[in-house]
């Protein structure tokens, strides 16, 4: 028999192969600290104007509508054999999140990024069932990958944008762009640039994407399926699986976090 | 042997399992059906009035119900809570859509399942089961990660997994047609979360609309400028679907500069420029919420008296 808990968390920890709370509560922990420290130290650390949060917002919006409507729908058109290779549904919130760190590039936008989904999810779909640890999971499983990227390029996630140190290097990248000229941007990013494929402003966004693509492919199924899945609904833990979706899902992450990045380079490049 | 019957009848089935959810999404529904089962109308019956506090612990109780029990309640509480949508403006409507999306997710994530449930999950679902052995696929659908043989098990698991999330979806939409986005947060305010994000939410939940929308427009123009004309029109679920990729990127970045414009609108009105210049008022509770309650709270016994009659759910989730 299934225990319930309250609001239908199950807190079953003790699942045979579950990875035990404390390492994950400090990852946490030591994650979250590590992220203030490099921000403080580079002072990437900047208050959110009320802007940020209606970008965040639109994100957030753009990964519902992809999430429920878009997404599983796609999967459809994946064979079922391929399904854990590609699944639509979190590569496309992953790029929109990308778009969106691009354009408000501060530390804390991928956690809050996360943070508004989640809420957004429960108030369309998942009825507040489980939270707040699905809240827990997404901001600190995925929200702080993006932020700690940020911090580490500090503030210019895709090269492009004005870090509180602005380096003589680095400021003409962004003012070479033209800003908004057309306003359309082609969606393999092709048409950016005049130079070599890999050109100075597109060799940053490649680096971002397989930088944020990899964790992002590796902490799915280690956190949720290692962990959140059996203390939330007493999920069966499989180490084989978890190691088979983390390579099965690598190659995905990997394409759509270059193709993301570029998008999110060429979006924040309009939008200045 | 396999004969050619049964290739046609595994190819039919496998077909059916992923295009019929693809045809009702894209060809009955569509974006605009989608704006239609997720934006506030303005309109006065029982669930509009309602407090939607009430109705967020409306649907955590559902999925508390649908969770521990077995998978038959939440097909019922589907049903249940779909027909809810007739009480709505444009009810029959609402009710179409809503029954239609559910559906499409229904046999969406039944044929997402059931041809892949393993044995040794069956197993731990069903423990000393003798497999009821329903259908045979030709060997070669191993391929595609199918299990070998179809399973009244199989299908029977696949199926509780389905209705878990459907009965949720279906009140968590109920939310959201018979509240404006205000109305919500002014709720969410009540556990304390901070203002900028109230602000955000409130934000992404108006622009859920004009996403689908924009989206929509964005496919038409793209098709009436010509995209497709020139091939069958058979092959127009593809063009539909290359139009909305290509209307996503340009679609973001329309709404985004229409953002800046909030942003600065909430800036003059002096959003956060002071600690006090910001306040939201909660929603207060009247005597129809406890009418409400009052199901909530028999939901809640009947969902203990099923447990103790032993229809209690007994089956983890993979």
């Amino acid at each position: 028999m299934i225990k319930m808990g309250f609001n239908g968390i199950a807190g079953n920890l003790s699942e045979p192969g579950i990875i035990p709370w404390p390492i994950v509560a400090i990852y946490f922990a030591l994650a979250s600290l590590f992220l203030f420290y490099i921000a403080r130290k580079n002072g990437s650390l900047s208050r959110f104007k009320t802007v940020d949060y209606v970008y965040v917002g639109i994100g957030a919006a753009f990964m519902i509508v992809w999430n429920f409507f878009v997404g599983p729908f796609l999967d459809k058109f994946v064979p079922s054999g391929a399904a854990s290779f590609i699944g639509f549904g979190s590569l496309g919130q992953f790029v929109i999140l990308l778009i969106v760190i691009g354009v408000v590039r501060k530390v804390g936008v991928g956690m809050l990024g996360w943070a508004i989904y989640d809420i957004l999810a429960d108030i369309y779909s998942y009825g507040f069932g489980g939270e707040p640890i699905y809240l827990i999971y997404k901001m600190f499983a995925f929200g702080i990958i993006m932020d700690l990227w940020i911090a580490a390029t500090r503030g210019k996630p895709f090269g492009i944008g004005s870090g509180k140190i602005p380096k003589a290097s680095d400021t003409n990248v962004g003012a070479k762009a033209p800003a908004g000229s057309s306003g359309f941007v082609s969606a393999s990013g092709a048409s950016a640039g005049t130079g070599s494929f890999l050109s100075k402003p597109k060799i940053i966004p490649v680096i971002a994407g397989i930088v944020m693509g990899i964790p992002y492919a590796i902490a799915g199924p280690i956190f949720f399926t290692g962990f959140f899945a059996p203390l939330l609904y007493g999920g069966i833990v499989d180490w084989q699986a978890i190691i088979f979706s983390m390579y099965a899902s690598l190659p995905s992450f990997l394409i759509f976090g270059i193709i993301g990045s570029l998008i999110a380079a060429r979006v924040s490049k309009v939008l200045g | 042997m396999y004969s050619l019957l049964d290739t046609f009848i595994s190819w039919f089935v496998l077909i059916f399992g992923v295009g019929a959810p693809l045809y009702v999404i894209f060809k009955a529904i569509g974006f605009n059906g989608f704006r239609e089962i997720t934006v506030y109308s303005k309109y006065n019956t029982f669930l509009y009035r309602v407090n939607p506090a009430i109705k967020i612990v409306f649907a955590v109780v559902i999925m508390m119900v649908v969770t521990t029990t077995i998978w038959w309640i939440g097909a019922i509480l589907t049903v249940a809570v779909l027909s809810l949508y007739i009480t709505l403006e444009h009810g029959k409507r609402k009710l179409y859509i809503g029954s239609l999306f559910i559906m499409s997710t229904l046999v969406g994530s039944l044929w997402g399942y059931a041809p892949f449930v393993t044995y040794s999950t069956l197993s731990v679902v069903f423990p000393h089961f003798t497999p009821d052995v329903i259908w045979t696929w030709p060997s070669y659908f191993a391929i595609m990660g199918y299990q070998h043989v179809l399973t009244l098990q199989a299908l029977k698991y696949s199926f509780q997994i389905s209705f878990r999330s459907t009965a949720i979806m279906a009140s968590a939409l109920l939310l959201v047609m018979t509240n404006t986005p205000s109305q919500i947060l002014r709720t969410l305010h009540r556990f304390h979360i901070p203002d900028p994000i109230l602000f955000s939410i409130m934000v992404a939940m108006r622009t859920v609309s004009f996403v689908l929308e924009y989206l929509n427009e964005s496919i038409k123009i793209q098709m009436m400028r010509g995209l497709g004309s020139k091939h069958s029109k058979y092959l127009k679920p593809i063009f539909f679907f290359i139009a909305a990729m290509q209307g996503l990127v340009p679609t973001i970045i329309h709404i985004m500069r229409g953002g800046k414009d909030t942003g600065i609108s909430a800036d003059t009105r002096g959003f956060r420029a002071t600690k006090k210049r910001s306040y939201v008022e909660s929603t207060p509770i009247n005597r129809l919420d406890y009418y409400m309650l009052a199901i909530v709270v028999i939901l809640v016994v009947m969902d203990v008296a099923i447990n103790i009659m032993g229809f209690g759910r007994t089956i983890p989730y993979n």
